[in-house]
């Protein structure tokens, strides 16, 4: 596969996921109408893409038991009261305190001095998102 | 059906976590109603285990509920979710293999047909479903990530970026190697 190929196969991807310029979709329409191996490539890619849907559509067919929600719930209500006289009560912010982010432009609903002791020391850091530590 | 995000559901997320912090835990049963099938189901893209992905869904729920107060209001609740999940979904995918590693006790050799029919490759009615789970559990984890989120769940180059904290590029390319793998598996 030379170089030319490889980038038309990267755009042909591509195009699976996310909508293409009428030129680029156009570029492809051309190697595919002179590339036998590209074509033959691209067809594979299609049927693998085809497969991937079919799974997801059995996976969407599939619901948690009707009970989650009241586990979820329990176990959250259980974390609140444990932490309900130190941590938690601490993190809770006033409405004026609200208000003072909203002025201020901070996007975030904690303030940022606040950031160090509202965070549960319990919480392990690795299953926290990357964008929150 | 997949939960529709637009910018009402998203200042209607923000209410309810405002109210959360200020201490109306009882709220926080709304965002679980809106999201836990969606978690749910995203845990089970990696995993394929019922029984595993709703013990994940409650960890997940728990795990964000502690750190509420760090979610920022400029990202979709849904896409930080996802982003506790993924890292959710990483500690028990290796602790699981370090348990693999470590413990074959009897009970482990003695398998419960129960848990069995828990498992999605034994339930999937077709054998291409199996080929495919089969497939995706065996990618590497940088790619199966990018791959679930990308060519599952849908999500735009962007927004992958943002749950995984990756560039554009990476997801790119990362998608496209995903998709070069699965090919010679699956075709």
């Amino acid at each position: 596969m030379n170089n030319n190929c490889k980038n038309i196969l990267e755009l042909f991807c591509e195009s699976l996921d996310s909508i293409l310029s009428e030129d680029k979709l156009r570029l492809i329409e051309k190697h595919i109408s002179e590339c036998e191996n590209c074509k033959k490539e691209f067809e594979k890619i299609l049927i693998t893409a085809s497969k991937l849907k079919e799974l997801n559509n059995f996976i969407e067919s599939i619901s948690p038991e009707k009970t989650i929600t009241l586990k979820i719930m329990n176990s959250i209500k259980d974390e609140f009261a444990r932490n309900k006289s130190d941590s938690f009560k601490q993190c809770l912010i006033s409405d004026n305190e609200l208000d003072n982010i909203s002025a201020a432009g901070n996007n975030s609903i904690t303030p940022p001095s606040m950031q160090n002791r509202i965070t549960p020391p319990e919480i392990n850091p690795s299953i926290t998102p990357p964008n929150v530590f | 059906m997949k939960t529709e995000i637009n910018s009402d559901n998203i200042k209607e997320d923000i209410e309810i976590i405002e109210e959360v912090l200020k201490g109306d835990v009882e709220k926080f049963e709304t965002l679980v109603l809106k999201y836990q099938t969606m978690i749910f189901r995203f845990v089970l893209k990696h995993i394929y285990d019922i029984d595993a992905a709703e013990e994940l869904t409650q960890e997940v729920f728990l795990a964000s509920f502690k750190c509420l107060n760090a979610y920022k209001k400029n990202s979709k609740f849904s896409s930080w979710l996802f982003g506790i999940s993924v890292n959710i979904i990483r500690n028990y995918i290796n602790r699981d293999l370090k348990k693999k590693r470590k413990c074959v006790s009897i009970d482990s050799l003695v398998k419960s047909p129960y848990a069995e029919n828990k498992i999605l490759e034994n339930i999937a009615d077709k054998y291409e479903c199996k080929k495919c789970i089969k497939a995706i559990k065996n990618l590497p984890e940088d790619l199966r990530e990018v791959c679930v989120l990308v060519a599952l769940e849908e999500k735009s180059y962007i927004e992958t970026g943002e749950i995984l904290k990756l560039p554009v590029g990476t997801i790119k390319s990362r998608m496209f190697r995903a998709r070069q793998k699965l090919k010679d598996t699956l075709s």
